[in-house]
């Protein structure tokens, strides 16, 4: 969750996180990490 | 920790630097102003300027809560807490937030004032309930992302029928600050700022979503990107503003998916709208009077509002007159025009309130920026 004073104000989305990763090794021209 | 280590890493940032300066366009000047104070902090903690191509330009914008609010609010706080039976509670940081006259929240407390550091609006409820004599003030400041916890707490209060807490409200809105910025965006006027896209805010877009920002993109033509707060984040997002503005484009893209939506969060929003309104107006620092740009308590909430409840008159104040966070809020200066920074100014001994909040370009800057400045000398 991010939390902010004391209050969570979402959840992360795994999912999502794992495709930013993925596109920023992409772009990064790295060998994105396997989504698991 | 996961989800933020992942994003720190220094050899994608590299490789990301590259990619970046091989699509600018040589040319062409790309001056993208990073709205939140979240954004400053990384960009100048994690030496992001040195990365880019240096025809792009960062600008800070005004989305640091301390610094926006301006020195009347902080001597209305004073005037608040004078009174023996007031107890206010605020957040650390705005007790170095200088008010007119060289006052300050802090150096009142040292005069005898109640004030009381909270963490949460939770402790200020606690503080109510555990000292029913006191009449306990929350200090409330903030964007989106802290308005609904000030919500939560006046739920909360309500429920436990708490006669003795209120509010003092300041919240403010994120959406009329881009558009004041971008009504002075002026490409002839120096003393207005030139922009060329924005770096929309991470946490207060998790609360509103991307759709607020839509309007700025189409009316005003400018690339909006909705970033984390992780350097990669930045660095991933400039790239995007950076591609729309070579294609021509101006759209709200999100580079922050895995925690931001388009609607946002519905139950923040729909409490928030259940218990405060809009003010016609509010003063902020370095923007003036901003229309429609801030909240306050609706009258079914009266009893909650300090400034009702304790007739608290309204008080404009000047500001330091060297100082320029006026102009660096708006994204006119930077940091080290001031005659101030870094001489009398400290976060030690803040003379304005961008030097106050680690999320302050002038804090940002005297932390770690100035580094830079020094090895750019030694190399020119």
């Amino acid at each position: 969750v991010i939390l902010h004073v004391g209050y969570a104000l979402t959840k992360i989305d795994p999912e999502e996180a794992k495709r930013t990763l993925a596109l920023l090794a992409e772009l990064g021209g790295a060998e994105p990490e396997p989504a698991s | 920790m996961k989800y933020v280590d992942e994003y720190r890493d220094g050899k994608v940032a590299r490789q990301l630097a590259e990619v970046i300066a091989s699509t600018v366009e040589p040319d062409r000047l790309y001056r993208f102003m990073e709205f939140c104070g979240g954004h400053t902090h990384a960009i100048s903690r994690y030496g992001l300027e040195d990365l880019l191509p240096k025809n792009i330009r960062m600008i800070h914008g005004p989305g640091c809560p301390v610094c926006v609010l301006p020195a009347g609010r902080i001597d209305m706080a004073i005037a608040l807490a004078a009174p023996p039976e007031v107890t206010l509670c605020v957040y650390g940081d705005l007790m170095r937030v200088p008010g007119s006259q060289r006052t300050s929240l802090l150096r009142a407390k040292a005069d005898g004032a109640d004030i009381r550091m909270v963490y949460s609006t939770l402790d200020a409820i606690s503080i109510a309930e555990l000292e029913p004599s006191r009449e306990v003030v929350f200090f409330a400041i903030g964007f989106e992302t802290t308005t609904p916890p000030t919500a939560m707490a006046i739920r909360l209060a309500q429920k436990k029928q708490l006669t003795n807490f209120s509010i003092f409200c300041n919240h403010v809105l994120t959406p009329p600050a881009i558009q004041a910025i971008l009504d002075g965006v002026d490409l002839n006027d120096p003393n207005q700022v030139a922009l060329d896209g924005f770096v929309g805010p991470a946490h207060v877009s998790t609360v509103i979503g991307t759709k607020p920002y839509e309007f700025f993109a189409e009316t005003f033509r400018k690339p909006v990107v909705i970033a984390g707060f992780e350097p990669l984040d930045v660095m991933h997002a400039i790239l995007m503003l950076v591609r729309q503005i070579n294609d021509g484009r101006h759209e709200v893209e999100n580079q922050y998916i895995r925690a931001v939506t388009r609607d946002g969060n519905l139950r923040a929003i729909a409490e928030v709208a259940d218990i405060f309104e809009l003010r016609e107006q509010f003063e902020w620092r370095g923007l003036g009077f901003v229309p429609f740009s801030a909240l306050r308590l609706k009258k079914a909430y009266a009893a909650f509002d300090a400034e009702r409840r304790f007739a608290m008159p309204e008080i404009t104040a000047a500001d330091n007159p060297a100082c320029e966070c006026g102009a660096i809020l708006r994204g006119v200066k930077k940091p080290v025009d001031c005659k101030l920074f870094g001489t009398v100014c400290t976060p030690e001994n803040p003379m304005g309130s961008c030097m106050v909040s680690s999320e302050g370009a002038c804090a940002a800057h005297w932390t770690y920026g100035r580094f830079r400045d020094i090895q750019q000398r030694k190399a020119s």
